[in-house]
């Protein structure tokens, strides 16, 4: 394991031995120098965390996880560094979960920041499913995966048949008091397994600049399993109010040497519009076979791509459209016949939505159905026995694009927190925030996902907005509509990789207006006001976002006259189809 | 590290006992008094007053090190404690158990005595301070000067700040019912009758083991076993209360989520805080002490906890939002300027423009008249309310967000309200304490403040009954769930309402328009109906504006001649403005008197009239409102003039046709102009100052404006030469007013 000896050299490299209290920043920052310089560029080599059950490790091995940041838990305080005497030398525990000699004297308080990390929501990422867990059947792909690491393959087996059997016999000899209360615990309670699945708890240490909730980092660090970690001391009252640290069998814990945010890691490759060109053509063409030969709606929904916001202003976010394609064909249509449609988009969404995953690198789907919105809040809220936030469809990480399916919509009744969970989609289309629930008082957390609303007719949410908030564009098929299979394999081909890069870069494009563009702009946005008297300020906002992402796509960073015109042309099409 | 504390330990001594306040009072004596006779059971220790005692040093070593000093403070406090003067004190189970062990100790003493040992003095010692003690010791934080300062965000507490003092903020989330913790287990040998004591930390504890008992005992027993019982009643025990703090919502940082600590009251503190309740909360930052089992897997995580030393409950209150003399200075100062009330007025929603007059009387909305109580009880509200209607698209709502942005207490809402408990108040069930509670509506929310509701035509029936109310007696009376009871709501409200039909039609009366009672539309000061002009200039300037925003992320901060004043500036002018309670002088009624009566005479031709008493009211605050913008506290002429101009563009707003509306922006440009010319000569002026004034109008709309405004009793002119009309000097208009007013009128006001 190329980790394990990376570790050994990193932490070697450490001093072992202090004559004062060492601090924790000090070394804490010395470890991150160490390893950025043992791993150079190799840090993709490192093992993987996503993706794989962590009892296949060894505790203490070298791992890297990416996911978003999806809870701040309070920090932990733990013994940091201790001396067996007055005037002995002062270690140091850092990394690991060990527990300090019982014979030292003298010991120092640390703090580490927890971040709970969860698997980017919206995103494709190798990921086991909840019920394939549950039912034992990734076993298979663990094992190899835990025999292809050599050295830990012995010591995994025994972690691995405990974990399984805690997850198939909730109630097991040694699993009674941690895992127990897991998973015996109802749907929906703190701890369910399923809301923690591929979560990792991510310890930053020292002066480590935190991560912002809902933003995606990358870690490199050791991992820690401490099975007896959750289990509550048989003796004594326990403190009422403290919650016990989830187990690590279900969230393992990784002592972050190193994190890093994900844009710092985004390729930085140049594009010559040359190159733009035909990816910008490649992009379109897969867009536009799974609109079924809708040019327009794929040109829309390219911009839609590469658009994001780019500041919140007092009221309102600045830099995103909502697009609402409509006459999409229900779910009947859409040929998806299989199991529970009502969890599920329509064919078109399930398409659409895989492709927009596949060249956005992540779309959140949001089929509207009568149960889906009644069902349960779609914002985040902290339970108030555990202090925990629970997650919710609405939590995703900037950047995302979320596509809100309403043709699975049928008749019925909104309870109050459907009518909340609309409510909450309307805040995100206005103003691109989501309120979290803390207890006591809401908190707006920004967001920046562009919105694609599919609709049969005329949209729910359209009562909701105001009118001209949202572009409707009929959708105008000349052949079939792209299907989840159809998309799918359109995404293995290379090509489909080289146009997500495109797009992931064209993204990161940040496209002004400059000099007497704002001029011209002024007033050509007035003389067309003052001959249509039903512009107003949004269609205004609307033009300028939609400018700016055209620009963007075509890997330009200012606005010019030509794309003025053109995204003008693009708009008369799009009114004619009205 | 062993520091010698035994100097810290004499200066404390020495300033309990020495410390006097101002008027000659031992404070600290006599609160040890206090406690010997059993009156007081806190010695609180102000850190304060040892900082006035030049011992800064030392406050810098209990602020970093508390609990050990606390225990000092303690020890110090038990060598000066003095006899009980009172001596009717009861009896109670600690003096009797202290007899026992006092008379136990004289027989082991003799029986020592007798058998030729040395007397064994170590039994009293060994009798822990706590065992005795009927008080405990806390400390009270510093109360900087500065307000900031004293307290840290909860997210600054870190592994640094174990066992100090720490004072933060927060807001109850959980509260544990109050339990007894063992202080002090005392543990008595059958055999011998000898005490043994054993001092608790923690939450937890190991009960003895013999084998580790003290040396002596040890020794008496010499190899047989003793058996210890523990006494319960012997034991001291402390009310014991856990309780978990959240970071108020404004400290939390963009982007991340609040932090929470664990806290533990003890004894005096216990029951002092309920969930929901905003604290200031001082006390040592500590790790939970590694105890029995614990003690084994040290090295994993530690919980930690604070443990409280003082608490005080934030109020709410807003209305004390204190100036700093500079913010004051700059008030003055944007006074002294240029046209301070266009100025100021102009500032509001810059991104909109025009709507100049709407924006001034949004100003003055802002700035309110004076609330007057009356001897009999009565209260005449000094709160001007405004609705402002017109066509979807206009920017009503912007307007008001920004209004509700600026305010320092303001309640955005709709009329059909977000929540269930609407606009008024509903008693629910709260999910946290699950208790039955009176939750208070947006319009109780915003007592003492603004409360903007937009679409106020889709209120609720039940609240459209209530605002009725809220309006005029500024209360809400609430009997639901057998909770009856009545809340202020001494509330400005801001309404924003859409016409019935679409779009507004100037030939009904605005509560036709609007689709709400007149009753309620005669409450409101100020109704103006906002239109949507054709001008290329208005289209121009809202390109410039969105470019803007998308160019540069920058609202314009110069528009016109006036400098724009920022949010901060015009907050702090308002506030300041507020604390002046202008009057009405005596010598204004007259004017006022016979304004309003002609207003009242004109009602009767005109076709939608709603002339009432109440408007006679509103002319006053906005007079007031006029007084408290120019720093004055007498309200004078001009004030009157313009607050009856702004009621008299209002009116025309709701009903002039479009182009007669053209006509109307000339006459108040022009007016406007001849004001200011007013204001600066009040004792008149000719025909060619008007002329100078008015240059760039026609002479025939400069004549008519001068007429209109004389009918209107604003001014009187002097019509010696009909085509060049003088305005006579301001005050006589008063003395002049026209011979066919009503004299019943006037008392009818």
């Amino acid at each position: 394991m190329a980790g394990a000896t990376k570790l050994q050299e990193v932490l070697g490299s450490l001093p072992q031995a202090f004559e004062a209290i060492p601090d924790q920043n000090t070394f804490y920052r010395r470890a991150e120098q160490e390893l950025r310089r043992c791993l150079a560029d190799q840090l993709l080599q490192v093992f993987p965390l996503n993706g794989v059950r962590p009892e296949i490790l060894q505790s203490g091995s070298l791992v890297r996880f990416a996911g978003m940041v999806q809870d701040m838990p309070d920090p932990e305080y733990f013994l940091g560094a201790y001396s067996d005497s007055a005037g002995a030398a002062w270690q140091t525990t850092a990394f690991s979960d060990a527990a300090v000699p019982s014979t030292s004297e003298h010991r120092a308080i640390w703090e580490r920041k927890p971040l709970l990390c969860i698997p980017v929501p919206g995103q494709n990422t190798p990921r086991a499913t909840a019920s394939a867990v549950l039912a034992g059947s990734t076993d298979t792909k663990g094992m190899k995966r835990g025999r292809d690491e050599e050295g830990s393959a012995m010591e995994c087996d025994g972690h691995q048949a405990d974990a399984a059997c805690g997850a198939q016999q909730p109630i097991g000899k040694q699993q009674r008091s941690s895992e127990a209360a897991v998973h015996t615990a109802p749907a929906g309670s703190p701890a369910n397994p399923a809301d923690y699945e591929g979560a990792c708890m991510v310890y930053l240490h020292g002066d480590a600049s935190c991560a912002k909730l809902n933003s995606v980092i990358h870690a490199v660090g050791v991992l820690s399993l401490v099975p007896d970690l959750a289990q509550v001391p048989d003796d004594g009252p326990a403190n009422e109010l403290a919650t016990p640290p989830l187990p690590t069998s279900l969230v393992p814990r990784l002592h972050a040497i190193l994190v890093e945010p994900e844009s710092s890691g985004a390729s930085q490759q140049q594009w010559s519009p040359e190159q733009i060109k035909p990816q910008r053509e490649a992009t379109l063409e897969l867009l536009t076979s799974v609109c079924g030969g809708d040019a327009l709606a794929a040109e829309y929904l390219l911009l839609q791509l590469v658009s994001k916001v780019t500041r919140h202003q007092e009221g309102d976010a600045v830099g995103t459209v909502c697009l609402n394609l409509t006459r999409c064909p229900g779910p009947s249509a859409g040929g998806n016949s299989n199991t529970s449609a009502s969890e599920q988009g329509s064919g078109f969404g399930q398409a659409l939505a895989a492709a927009l995953r596949g060249l956005g690198k992540r779309c959140v789907e949001l089929p509207l159905t009568m149960q889906g919105l009644n069902a349960r809040s779609w914002t985040p809220a902290q339970i108030t026995a555990t202090g925990r936030l629970q997650t919710a469809s609405l939590q995703f990480a900037s950047g995302s694009q979320l596509l809100v399916d309403e043709t699975v919509l049928k008749d019925g009744r909104l309870a109050a927190t459907g009518v909340h969970n609309l409510q909450a989609l309307k805040r995100i289309i206005e103003q691109q925030k989501v309120e979290y629930d803390f207890g006591f008082y809401k908190l707006p957390q920004p967001s920046d996902a562009p919105v694609t609303i599919l609709s049969e007719g005329r949209m729910l949410l359209q009562t909701l907005l105001q009118s001209s908030k949202s572009l409707a564009l009929p959708l105008q098929p000349t052949s079939s509509l792209g299907t989840l299979e159809r998309v799918k394999q359109q995404l293995q081909h290379p090509a489909a990789s080289a146009a997500a890069a495109y797009v992931e870069s064209m993204r990161l494009l940040d496209c002004a207006i400059e000099g007497s563009m704002v001029e011209h702009l002024q007033r050509d946005m007035a003389a067309r006001r003052q001959a249509d008297r039903s512009i107003d300020g949004q269609h205004f906002h609307n033009w300028l976002s939609l400018v700016k992402a055209l620009a963007a796509s075509h890997g330009e960073s200012s606005v010019t006259e030509k794309r003025w015109q053109d995204m003008h042309r693009l708009e008369h099409l799009r009114q004619e189809r009205l | 590290m062993l520091v010698e504390y035994g100097k810290d330990r004499e200066l404390l001594q020495s300033f309990l006992q020495n410390f006097t306040e101002d008027d000659g009072k031992a404070k600290y004596m006599e609160v040890l008094q206090e406690i010997a006779n059993r009156e007081q059971t806190v010695l609180a220790i102000d850190l304060e007053d040892l900082q006035q005692e030049g011992q800064t040093d030392l406050v810098e070593k209990i602020t970093t090190n508390a609990l050990r000093y606390v225990r000092l403070i303690g020890e110090a406090a038990d060598r000066l404690m003095p006899a009980a003067t009172r001596t009717d004190l009861p009896e109670d189970v600690f003096d009797v158990l202290q007899r026992q062990r006092e008379r136990a100790l004289e027989i082991r003493q003799q029986e020592a005595e007798q058998a030729g040992q040395a007397p064994d003095v170590d039994q009293q010692q060994n009798l822990p301070p706590e065992l005795t003690r009927r008080y405990q010791v806390t400390l009270i934080p510093c109360s900087q000067d500065d307000s900031k300062q004293r307290h840290m965000r909860m997210r600054a507490v870190s592994a640094l700040h174990v066992g100090h003092l720490v004072t933060i903020k927060g807001i109850v989330t959980h509260v544990t019912d109050v339990k007894p913790l063992i202080k002090v287990a005392t543990y008595l040998d059958e055999d011998s009758g000898v005490e043994v004591y054993q001092e608790v930390t923690g939450r937890e504890f190991q009960p003895l083991e013999p084998s580790k008992l003290p040396e002596q005992l040890a020794q008496q027993h010499a190899g047989r076993k003793p058996r210890l019982a523990l006494q319960a009643r012997g034991s001291k025990f402390q009310r014991f209360q856990e309780v978990r703090i959240q970071e108020l919502s404004c400290e939390v940082p963009q982007g991340t989520t609040p932090r929470s600590v664990s806290v533990q009251l003890r004894g005096d503190l216990t029951r002092r805080v309920k969930p929901g309740d905003a604290i200031t909360l001082t006390g040592v930052f500590l790790p939970e002490p590694f105890t029995g089992y614990r003690a084994i897997k040290a090295g994993l995580i530690t919980s930690t906890f604070i443990e409280a030393m003082h608490i005080t409950h934030d109020k709410q209150s807003y209305t004390a939002t204190s100036l700093t003399k500079e913010q004051i200075a700059e008030a003055h100062e944007i006074r002294a300027g240029p046209a301070p009330y266009e100025r100021l007025a102009a500032s509001l929603a810059p991104e909109i423009f025009g709507h100049e007059d709407v924006k001034k009387a949004l100003l003055l909305l802002m700035v309110g008249g004076v609330t007057r109580q009356l001897p009999d009880g009565m209260r005449l509200r000094g709160d001007i309310h405004v609705c402002l209607m017109g066509d979807p698209g206009v920017a009503k709502s912007q307007l008001i967000k920004h209004v509700a942005h600026i305010s320092p207490r303001a309640v955005y809402t709709t009329g059909k309200g977000s929540s269930g408990v609407g606009l008024t108040a509903a008693v629910t069930r709260d999910p946290n304490t699950s208790e039955m509670v009176l939750e208070g509506g947006a319009l109780v929310l915003a007592d003492k403040g603004i409360c903007c509701i937009d679409e106020f035509d889709k209120m609720e029936d039940s609240d459209r009954t209530a605002i009725h109310e809220v309006m005029e007696q500024q209360t809400v009376s609430i009997a639901k769930a057998g909770i009856t009871t009545t809340l202020n709501t001494r509330t400005t409200l801001l309404a924003a309402a859409n016409p019935a039909w679409g779009r507004y039609d100037r030939r009904r009366s605005p509560a036709e328009n609007i689709n709400l009672p007149p009753a309620l539309l005669s409450r409101f000061d100020l109704m103006w109906l906002i239109l949507d002009k054709v001008e290329a200039e208005s289209d121009r300037n809202l390109a410039d504006h969105v470019m803007r925003v998308h160019a540069e992320g920058v609202v314009p901060n110069t528009l016109g001649t006036h400098e724009l004043l920022t949010p901060d500036q015009i907050r702090a002018y308002i506030g300041y403005v507020k604390t002046l309670d202008p009057y009405i002088p005596e010598s204004l009624t007259g004017f006022i008197a016979s304004n309003y009566a002609a207003k009242r005479a004109m009602d009767k031709t005109a076709e939608h009239s709603y002339t009432t008493a109440r408007t006679l009211l509103s002319i006053l605050r906005l007079a007031q409102a006029l007084a408290r913008l120019a720093f004055r506290e007498v309200v004078d002429q001009g004030d009157v003039i313009e607050a009856l101009r702004l009621m008299e563009c209002s009116k025309l707003s709701l009903h002039e046709e479009g182009d007669e509306r053209q006509t109307q922006d000339t006459m108040s440009a022009i007016y406007s102009k001849i004001r200011d010319a007013l204001l600066r000569s009040p004792s008149g002026l000719s025909w060619t100052d008007i002329r100078q004034h008015t240059s760039s109008f026609e002479v025939g709309q400069v004549r008519d404006t001068l007429e209109t405004y004389d009918r209107l009793q604003v001014w009187s002119l002097d019509r010696a030469d009909p085509s060049e009309p003088c305005i006579n000097p301001l005050g006589q208009t008063e003395v002049q007013g026209p011979q066919d007013q009503p004299q019943q009128m006037m008392v009818g006001a």
